[in-house]
This record gives C-alpha cells, sequence and structure tokens, in this order.
C-alpha cells in the first residue's frame, strides 16, 4: 500500500461496506462524526433561498457525517493492525509489464533538483513487484488511465469530471442540518451546487462542486465558492468563525455509462474513484469505493490461492461488481447527470422524469463529450459580483493552498506538462480552472507555480498533464 | 483576463492538451533506473477508502484460511 493524507470528501457515508468489513462492531465504534439528521435543498438566488423537497436520490436517512481523512486514517490503523504494510510516502509513477502483464509499478525518485539532476538527498525509484496491482489511485489516477488507454479498454461514454472546493469552518453559530443548494452562483450552462454539513454543531464542511463541462471560460469554481459564502444562508453560519483547512478534488462523474468495459486484466484491477464507482444523483462514492475493494480482494485472494493471476481469473472482480448494488444503484441513474449538459433547469426536469420512472425515462443512452473537447467561450471583463477576497470570509488561492497545509518543496522539478503554444486565452482558462493558482497570465504569457498544486487533477482533466512527484509533496489534509 | 481576446471567441480545451505519456507511464519490467526492489503478492497503489477496504479483506480471507 501507498499514499495518504490527501484525501477529501464531503462526506455523508453510507456504512453498508463498513458493516462487512467489522461486522462485529456496532456503528457507534465507527469511524463517523454523527447520524444524518434534519437535510435541506435550496435553490439559491443571489439574495434568497427556496427550499426545495428533497429530490428522492438525495434522503440520507441512516447514513453518517464523516470526515474521509478520519475514516481513511482509522481504516490505516485496522489494515496494519491485520499485518498489512502501508507505506507511505510513495507515490507510484510508472506501471511495470511483462509483455502486456502487470507485474508491479515502480515509485517516484526524490531529493531531485528543480533541473532534474539528481540533489544531495537523492534516492532513486524503487521497484514493487506483486503477483496482483491494485490500481485504487482515486479520481483521474493516473496508473488507472494509462492502462485503460494501452490495454485500449473502452468505455459506452468518456469519463466526465467536476471539480470541487471544499473547507471546514469553526463557527460560531451552529449548523442543525445537512444543507444542500442548486442555482446561484452558478450560471445556468454549469451543473453543480454546494453542500454544507455539520461535523459537530459548531464544525462545519462545506464546498461547491461544479461539473467541467461548463461553456464560460472565465468560470473559477474556487472564485465562485468564496462569493457563494456571502450569501445570507452561508454567511450566518461562518460569520466570526475560522476556516480551519481548505481543499479541493475531482470527482468522475459520468456514472454508468462511463465505466471501462472491464476493470481487470493480467495482473491488474481498478478500484474506487479510477474506476469511476460515483453515484452523482445521490451524491456518494465512498461506500462503493470500498465495496469495490472489497470484491477486488475476493478475486484476488481466489487468483493468488489457485496460482493464476490472468485476465481470466481476476475477471470474478468484474462479475463481484456487475451483480451487486454498486452497477444496479450507478445503472438506476444512468442518465441523470448527463441530462444536464442541456442546461440547469432543462436537466433537472429530465433528471425528475427519470427518478419516478426509475431511470426508464427516456430510454436508451445520453452521449456526452470528453470535458476537453467541450468548446469554451471567451468573453471578456470580470464576472459580476466577482469578489476581492477579505481574508475573513473569503480567501484568495494563495491563503487557500496554505490552509491545505501542502508540503511541497519549491525547489523540485516541475511536475505539469504544459501542451506547445499555448495562447493567451487558453492560458487565462487555466488560471481560472485550477483553484489552487497554480497558473498565471503574466504579460500575455503562461507562468506555472507547480509547487502550489494540490493535486486536484482539474486542469489535467482539461489541459496541462499531471505527474506524481516525491513522496512527501501536496497537502496534509486532517479532517477533510 | 485574457486580454486582447475578441468577445465571442471560442476554443476546444483538447486542442492544446498533450497526449498521455504511454511509453513513459508504462515501463517493461527490468528497465533501467530503479535503486531497491521488492517483491509482494499483492501490492495496492492508494490508500483511500477502496485500497484500504481492499487490503483489510485481504488480510481478513489470509488470516481466515490460516495463511
Amino acid at each position: 500500500m501507498i499514499e495518504g493524507e490527501h484525501s477529501l470528501s464531503g462526506a455523508i457515508v453510507n456504512p453498508r461496506p463498513f458493516r462487512e468489513l467489522f461486522p462485529d462492531l456496532p456503528d457507534a465504534e465507527l469511524p463517523f462524526r454523527r447520524p444524518v439528521g434534519k437535510e435541506a435543498v435550496y435553490v439559491l438566488t443571489p439574495g434568497s433561498a427556496l427550499r426545495l423537497p428533497t429530490p428522492p436520490t438525495m434522503h440520507n436517512r441512516g447514513n453518517y457525517v464523516a470526515s474521509l481523512c478520519e475514516i481513511v486514517r482509522w481504516l490505516g490503523a485496522k489494515a496494519e493492525a491485520l499485518g498489512v504494510n502501508v507505506f507511505t510516502g510513495f507515490p507510484a509513477a510508472h506501471l511495470l509489464a511483462q509483455g502486456r502483464r502487470v507485474v508491479g509499478v515502480r515509485t517516484a525518485a526524490s531529493g531531485l533538483n528543480r533541473d532534474g539532476t539528481p540533489g544531495s538527498s537523492f534516492q532513486a525509484p524503487n521497484d514493487l513487484s506483486a503477483r496482483v496491482v491494485a490500481l485504487a489511485e482515486g479520481t483521474r489516477g493516473l496508473l488507472a488511465q494509462a492502462w485503460l488507454e494501452w490495454e485500449r479498454v473502452s468505455s459506452r461514454n468518456p469519463q466526465i469530471f467536476a471539480l470541487g472546493v471544499k473547507e471546514i469552518w469553526e463557527t460560531k453559530q451552529p449548523l442543525d442540518r445537512v444543507v444542500h443548494t442548486l442555482g446561484w452562483p452558478l450560471p445556468n450552462d454549469a451543473f453543480g451546487g454546494s453542500f454544507m454539513y455539520p461535523l459537530e454543531p459548531n464544525l462545519v464542511a462545506l464546498g461547491l462542486v461544479v461539473g467541467l463541462d461548463y461553456q464560460d471560460a472565465a468560470l473559477d469554481v474556487h472564485g465562485a465558492f468564496q462569493r457563494m459564502k456571502l450569501h445570507p444562508l452561508f454567511r450566518r453560519v461562518l460569520e466570526g468563525g475560522e476556516m480551519l483547512e481548505w481543499g479541493a478534488k475531482t470527482i468522475p462523474e459520468g456514472g454508468f455509462y462511463a465505466l471501462p468495459e472491464r476493470r481487470s486484466g493480467d495482473g491488474v484491477v481498478l478500484l474506487g474513484d479510477a474506476a469511476g464507482f460515483v453515484d452523482v444523483p445521490s451524491l456518494k462514492g465512498i461506500h462503493y469505493a470500498m465495496q469495490s475493494g472489497i470484491f477486488a480482494a475476493r478475486a484476488i485472494f481466489q487468483a493468488l490461492t489457485s496460482g493464476d493471476a490472468s485476465a481470466t481469473r481476476l475477471a470474478e472482480y468484474d462479475r463481484l461488481v456487475n451483480s451487486s448494488y454498486i452497477a444496479h444503484d450507478l445503472h438506476r441513474t444512468r442518465n441523470m447527470r448527463l441530462a444536464f449538459k442541456d442546461g440547469f433547469y432543462r436537466g433537472g426536469l429530465k433528471a425528475a422524469l427519470m427518478t419516478v420512472t426509475g431511470g426508464r425515462f427516456p430510454g436508451g443512452k445520453i452521449t456526452v463529450e470528453a470535458d476537453a473537447n467541450v468548446e469554451r467561450r471567451v468573453t471578456p471583463g470580470l464576472r459580476p459580483g466577482s469578489t476581492v477576497p477579505d481574508g475573513k470570509l473569503t480567501f484568495s488561492k494563495v491563503d487557500a493552498v496554505f490552509k491545505s497545509g501542502n508540503a511541497t518543496r519549491d525547489t523540485i522539478p516541475t511536475h505539469l506538462v504544459i501542451g506547445r503554444d499555448v495562447p493567451p486565452e487558453v492560458a487565462a482558462f487555466y488560471s481560472h480552472v485550477c483553484p489552487a493558482g497554480v497558473y498565471e497570465v503574466a504579460e500575455g504569457t503562461l507562468r506555472v507555480n507547480a509547487p502550489n498544486c494540490v493535486d486536484c487533477k482539474a486542469t489535467d482533466v482539461l489541459g496541462p498533464r499531471w505527474t506524481p512527484r516525491e513522496g512527501g509533496s501536496g497537502t496534509k489534509y486532517k479532517r477533510m | 483576463m485574457a486580454e486582447g481576446a475578441e468577445s465571442g471567441e471560442r476554443f476546444v480545451p483538447a486542442q492544446y492538451q498533450p497526449p498521455l505519456p504511454l511509453d513513459r507511464l508504462i515501463l517493461q519490467e527490468g528497465a533501467a533506473g530503479a535503486g531497491d526492489r521488492m517483491e509482494l503478492d499483492v501490492l495496492i497503489v492508494g490508500a483511500g477508502p477502496a485500497g484500504l477496504a481492499c487490503a483489510i479483506e485481504v488480510a481478513n480471507l489470509a488470516q481466515r484460511r490460516g495463511a
């Protein structure tokens, strides 16, 4: 096992796979903060909040408010107690293959100078070979992507992504309910919404999630999130409080039709977000990720005990997923997120009809393009309502990155691969996409502040490619 | 931003995106450049909820079998 301290999610968690993994533990001993009590969904306008009936897919009775960081630390301790070696700080940078068969990974080197030459603390990459490699790298996993492309594994739709920006606040005012919002501050052509969850009455997680298939090239998710907090619905809770942590990540939103047709091959399986097991209408992925891990474990164990880790054997993992609630849930909502490519209101109406008909309306499959293929519109000038951060309620990208605990050495080689001849309007687009201020336009040219990167993968989806860098780099989330 | 860009100008981001460097991401075993080597039965890349649940279940199954 490798990696750590980079987990981020809402999160409201369905406890089902925890009960399967730990049948002897009562829910009270699982790593959750509190059961979901009151819930409210609002449509926002700049000054008001209209309460909606909670859509059926968004009911959370029986689920728990939790911090994914805390869940992951707890699971990590359980794994170590069972004798699993968890090596953190060794990012996997390459797949190792023998012919077409996956046989291991090579980690990233550390201690390189900015120009790529070995520095005084240089450590060469290590090769870890294994009979089965499970790729559980999370959203937009690099090695999972590379393997799928290398093996030409297709999916019926390309995977599409959203970017979520999130903060943890200690508040003066208690929050007594789980809140979701739609509408303002997003334009009609963007799909997304916000969440605000009480981890404790005065410890609040909130964020804004926006599909990366929007058309306005100047849309800035971090900026929109900062502006959103000025709305009375949020301001009432946050004012006078303190922002403790900030973070960002992408979310695979393509659902059923974006799943790779197989998530297993010779010596390899793909798990969780890296495989795309996320249900957008219920805003859930953690329990699918864990369940896919459990299924993979069973298939891997059978393969190893029979001495055969071939694609044929490991296909058992796909069979287990395909006949489980993971595939069933994603199939039921298969077109819901896709309907929103036509805009928020038409999408909302279609999604409502899909809910009523159990996914049968409108029949067939809604086709989408990869986010990078969606045409962007350049409209110069500031967006209405652009805010200047006040450092109390609203924060600049630089201040935000500081609150992610970012520990990247600022003298390592850049880990971002930029296209050639990026024109100024595309450079400006990157500067808006990136929530961490990695990209800036100075005198018409793109400037890249790679050490700011929080590994959210948003620009990896839309432009410059992300690659792993030395262990210990990146965020140090605690309660995200 | 986007100084000089005309109103209504459009672009497709994929046009400026470098391809995934598959030849660098997937290496044949034994390729030069590695330091230490380690051999394992199962290697899980990523210690998030999916990877850790997988590790715990593999360990449970091995324990149950007395392996």
